[in-house]
């Protein structure tokens, strides 16, 4: 079972790529595990982007590009995608 | 009187009879207003301008700086233009940085008020306070960059110039004011300088103001420059605003073919990530910014066969590549600097030419070259807006005006609210954002607004309106209406642990005042009010806070779900009229016009 990582912007500067297709053990996983398992691969995006569990301000994701979230908490179901970004969207 | 951060009057200038006339600006008046929009507004409505035409020889034109100009403060170099819009006939109030703010602040006064028309093409010169009109000589025609440095050797390098391109001579109703490559964009006030016989004002200056306290003020701006540096505005300072193209496609918030579409198949090809390999790049930086989101490219991949680079912000972008259906970089980099170098607001260029190419598209217009994903049909329609030339004099009065012209309902998606061109944030999918545009006194707008931050977080579902909308709406506005009066750039915000708080404890460095947060929240909501009353004096009507019929009727292409409920939104501006303590329909109470303090004349008693 997978989660689809898609990263934007600044995530997607630090880690190389736009993409990253984790496993997940169970029929669904947490936010917080998920930052964990991008820290251990991505050490850069890791510095930039996250505090432990947590994303850091400036940053959000958002499940299937719908809802958005910033709870280490937040349920993530297996097969759905999470993207991460930059919170700020001025233009 | 003698004030901190301020010169305590402003000068009233009548083009024609040519008289200067410095006007005192009073505490109360001040600390109500601040600066830069919100005291643009209330000379504005001191003037009475509500009431004239924006072309007219009578209406006003005013740029006012504030107390930050000339600070320490991180990005404070701004000032304010505020007219009555020739593309809304409502409050129009742009900003642009640099030189232009602090010289204009040393030339002796907190904002200049342009009234009349100079009897012939002139440049207005404000030396030290000292005014003199010169008449043109070569300029005219000529672009803004060129006609900066025309300026800059016959007058020298220590004047700081804002100009004006063949659009704003041509009375394009959304032509640009521009200093050092950047603009005073939105609404049309380059027509209204044109209308005043003005192609440029040139302004130097030695009179600085003081600071009440410049150590503790130092010390401050050295702690917010620091945090300037940290992860609110990394994504500024790398990639710059163009790097929402990507996440908006994903979100299907990206406007693409006059918003038939919310996403764009070929958005990977003009997002920064891909523009930045084939091109030199570099970044700049407005004055007195530590953050530097200007991100500069190399027009031809090849940098040698062309030397000077363009900026590129989201908002060129979006207007000028997936509104007009165009996939190709190259395209939009070039038809971005014809706007620059021509005077046109990007914004409001791409979406009136999107809205003539969804006509041709209809059959509803007979100009057959005009079609999406045509750069040579974008680069010659912006020739033939900025030069009023055959179907150039349409487009060059917005798609508002240009769908009156067309008629068959084509009303129904012009991309516009009360006449201004809709920005990159595709009001379906971001809902939040598509209730301020509705609202907002100065048309859609996005940065007067700022409503997408909603959009952006868990607060909301971006999809649907719902009920905490109009108060979060309000938040976000009176939030950008206090740091366009300060004024402080909006990349800034994500910075501030408590906007109010910090904004209170910067004037209070800076002017002595004991002003507080409080305080400034009810001077930021009073700013709207503001705004407002200038738009009822101007005619303003209900019916005018809504969206083009089309985000009602259809939903997206590639989001079915989303459509935005006509009735739910009427239910949400009725929420937000009484927030803000205004009637249901959006008028303000008498009470609070009397409050407001303006008699029909524009006397005010605070002055
Ligand atoms: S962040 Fe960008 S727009 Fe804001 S002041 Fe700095 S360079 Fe100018």
């Amino acid at each position: 079972m997978f989660v689809l990582v898609e990263l934007f912007g600044i995530p997607r500067q630090r880690a190389g790529q736009a993409v990253v297709k984790l496993e997940v053990c169970e029929e669904s996983t947490c936010l917080g595990n998920i930052v964990l398992q991008l820290t251990k691969l991505f050490p850069d995006l890791a510095e930039e982007c996250f505090e432990g569990r947590r994303l850091q301000t400036g940053y959000i994701a958002s499940i299937g590009g719908k809802t958005f979230v910033r709870s280490p908490d937040t349920k993530i179901r297996a097969g759905e995608s999470l993207l991460v970004m930059s919170a700020d969207s001025g233009g | 009187m003698s004030h901190f951060g301020y010169h305590g009057h402003y000068l009233r200038i009548d083009l024609e009879t040519e008289q200067v006339t410095r006007v005192p600006l009073g505490t109360e008046v001040l600390r109500r207003y601040v600066g830069g929009s919100g005291l643009g507004t209330h000379l504005l409505l001191r003037e009475n301008a509500a009431t004239h035409e924006p072309l007219a020889r009578e209406s006003a034109l005013v740029f006012a700086f504030s107390p930050l100009v000339g600070s320490p403060l991180t990005t404070s170099a701004k000032f304010a233009v505020v007219s009555k819009s020739p593309l809304t006939d409502r409050i129009n109030d742009s900003l642009a940085s640099s030189g232009f703010a602090m010289a204009g602040k040393q030339s002796g006064c907190d904002a200049l008020v342009l009234v009349g028309r100079a009897r012939q093409n002139s440049v207005l010169l404000l030396n030290d306070g000292r005014f003199e009109l010169l008449p043109v000589r070569g300029l005219a025609g000529q672009g803004t960059n060129q006609t900066e440095r025309m300026l800059r050797e016959q007058l020298g390098d220590d004047w700081q110039i804002a100009s004006i391109g063949p659009a704003g001579e041509n009375l394009v109703r959304y032509a640009t004011i521009s200093h050092a490559g950047r603009h005073a964009g939105r609404g049309g006030s380059g027509a209204v300088m044109g209308a005043k016989n003005l192609k440029a004002i040139a302004v130097r200056g030695s009179q600085m103001t003081t600071w009440a306290d410049a150590d503790r003020l130092n010390a401050y701006a050295k702690d917010l420059a620091r945090r300037s540096l940290g992860p609110e505005t990394v994504k500024y300072r790398e990639l710059g605003t163009t790097s929402n193209m990507l996440v908006f496609n994903r979100l299907h918030a990206l406007p693409t073919r006059n918003f038939q579409q919310g996403s764009f198949a070929a958005a990977d090809q003009l997002a920064p990530e891909t523009l930045a390999v084939k091109r030199v790049t570099d970044r700049a930086y407005c004055s007195a910014c530590t953050i530097g989101c200007e991100h500069r490219y190399s027009l031809e991949e090849d940098p040698a066969t062309d030397s000077e680079s363009v900026r590129l912000e989201y908002e060129n972008v979006f207007a000028l590549g997936p509104l007009c259906g165009i996939e190709d970089g190259h395209a939009v980099l070039k038809a971005s600097r014809m706007c620059d170098q021509y005077g046109l607001d990007t914004v409001s260029t791409g979406g009136t030419i999107a809205f003539a190419m969804e006509c041709v598209q209809r059959g509803l217009l007979d100009v057959p070259w005009l079609r999406f994903g045509d750069s040579e049909a974008l680069w010659r329609a912006i020739d033939w807006i900025a030069n009023r030339r055959e179907i150039g004099d349409q487009l060059a009065e917005g798609s508002r005006r240009m769908a009156a012209w067309v008629g068959q309902d084509s009303l129904v998606f012009a991309p516009q609210v009360k006449g201004l061109e809709i920005p990159g944030y595709e009001p379906r999918a971001l809902q939040t954002m598509a209730l301020g545009f509705a609202v907002g006194t100065r048309g859609a707008d996005h940065n007067r607004s700022s409503a997408y931050e909603v959009d952006f977080s868990e607060r909301v579902d971006r999809r649907n309106l719902q009920e905490g909308s109009a108060a979060l709406a309000i938040e976000t506005e009176d939030k950008a209406a206090l740091m366009d009066s300060l004024i402080l750039c909006k990349f800034l915000r994500g910075v501030f642990q408590d906007f109010y708080q910090e904004a209170a404890h910067m004037l209070q460095l800076i002017t002595g005042w004991d002003v507080t947060a409080s305080e400034l929240k009810s001077c930021a909501s009073h700013m709207v009010s503001a705004k407002k009353l200038f738009n009822i004096r101007a005619g303003w009507h209900p019916c005018e806070d809504t969206l083009p019929a089309r985000f009602f009727q259809e939903a997206l292409d590639d989001d079915r779900q989303t459509k935005i409920s006509q009735s739910r939104l009427g239910e949400l501006i009725e929420s937000y009229n009484q927030l803000r303590g205004w009637t249901r329909e959006g008028y303000l109470s008498p009470q609070q016009e009397q409050e407001m303090g303006y008699d029909e004349s524009g006397h005010c008693p605070g002055d």
